[in-house]
């Protein structure tokens, strides 16, 4: 059901790249622009966000994964913590290049 | 009487000792019998799945190759980013990627001059029909306050929605207060804009 609720789903339509708008200036990045976050992995494609909706520190990018069209797993580590099992998929070095 | 007594406590252990061993003995035999046969179907079982569901090689090293940056660790053993065609229902990520992507564009109106929005239940927190992208939310400041205390009246057909009574009662001591409690001062945890995309199916 994740989306499906019109509501919600209005209320946040599309997983964009979350970013400090320092860090989208240097990069020369401007709201609603398209970028592509790679890692090692893999990449993806989003939109940039410095709306202020969410504003992490700088030098840091936040991507949710509630959307099925920006599957930032693919980007993110396949590690987990040995003895819990515990995975870590939250974090991990990217670059971001302009579509 | 005593040695007799403590002779016999001692055959006892010794026969408890005894038939432990026999249990125990007799248990890994039983294992070791029931292994034997099970070990092979199995093995041929996976090896049969396994081209199926493992993503081929060269699929899953174009991507990579393509990186060029910190090649100072080594890459993990399995490939697991790209996910294949599910027998066991996995998502498959091309179909998926290939949608919609969006703008995310959010309504442009200023404060004023729009529709109120219908709820989606009855007490379900009022939606934001306007723009708010140069109204400030901060713990110093909070400009949808302003309008929305009192209801100010735009002209004679757009009023702004007055904040209800509940706001303004302390939930603990249930004594009602003149401004907005501090729980319900940062706005946007509850009420939300609802951008122009249409909603999925």
């Amino acid at each position: 059901m994740t989306r499906r609720v019109p509501t919600l789903f209005k209320a946040y339509p599309h997983a964009t790249a979350n970013m400090h708008p320092k860090d989208a200036a240097e990069l020369n990045l401007q709201h609603g622009d398209r970028i592509r976050i790679s890692s090692r992995r893999g990449s993806v494609e989003v939109m940039v966000d410095i709306g202020g909706r969410v504003t992490p520190q700088q030098g840091m990018v936040f991507v949710p994964w509630f959307d099925e069209d920006v599957m930032i797993n693919n980007v993110t580590l396949d590690a987990f913590c040995p003895i819990s099992k515990q995975t870590d998929y939250k974090k991990c070095a990217v670059r971001l290049e302009r579509i | 009487m005593m040695l007799s007594r403590e002779k016999i406590h001692k055959t006892r252990i010794k026969m408890y000792l005894l038939a432990l061993v026999v249990v125990m003995g007799a248990a890994l035999v039983s294992c070791r019998v029931t292994d034997s046969p099970t070990p092979s179907p199995e093995v041929t079982v996976t090896s049969v799945e396994q081209p199926t569901l493992s993503p081929s090689p060269t699929a899953t090293e174009k991507p990579r190759a393509t990186m060029t940056d910190s090649p100072t660790s080594t890459p993990e053993a399995t490939p697991t980013a790209v996910l294949e065609v599910g027998t066991e229902g996995q998502y498959v990520h091309e179909n998926l990627t290939s949608g919609d992507v969006g703008t995310n564009e959010y309504p442009s109106s200023p404060p004023g001059s729009s529709e109120v929005l219908e709820r989606e239940y009855p007490g379900a927190p009022a939606l934001i029909p306007h723009s708010i992208i140069d109204l400030e939310l901060t713990k110093d400041r909070n400009d949808c306050v302003s309008c929305h205390i009192v209801g100010v009246s735009f002209g004679t057909d757009h009023t702004a929605t007055k904040i209800p009574e509940s706001h303004f009662i302390d939930v603990l001591t249930g004594e009602s207060s003149e401004t907005v409690q501090g729980t319900r001062y940062y706005c946007l945890l509850c009420h939300m804009s609802q951008s122009t995309e249409t909603p999925l199916r």
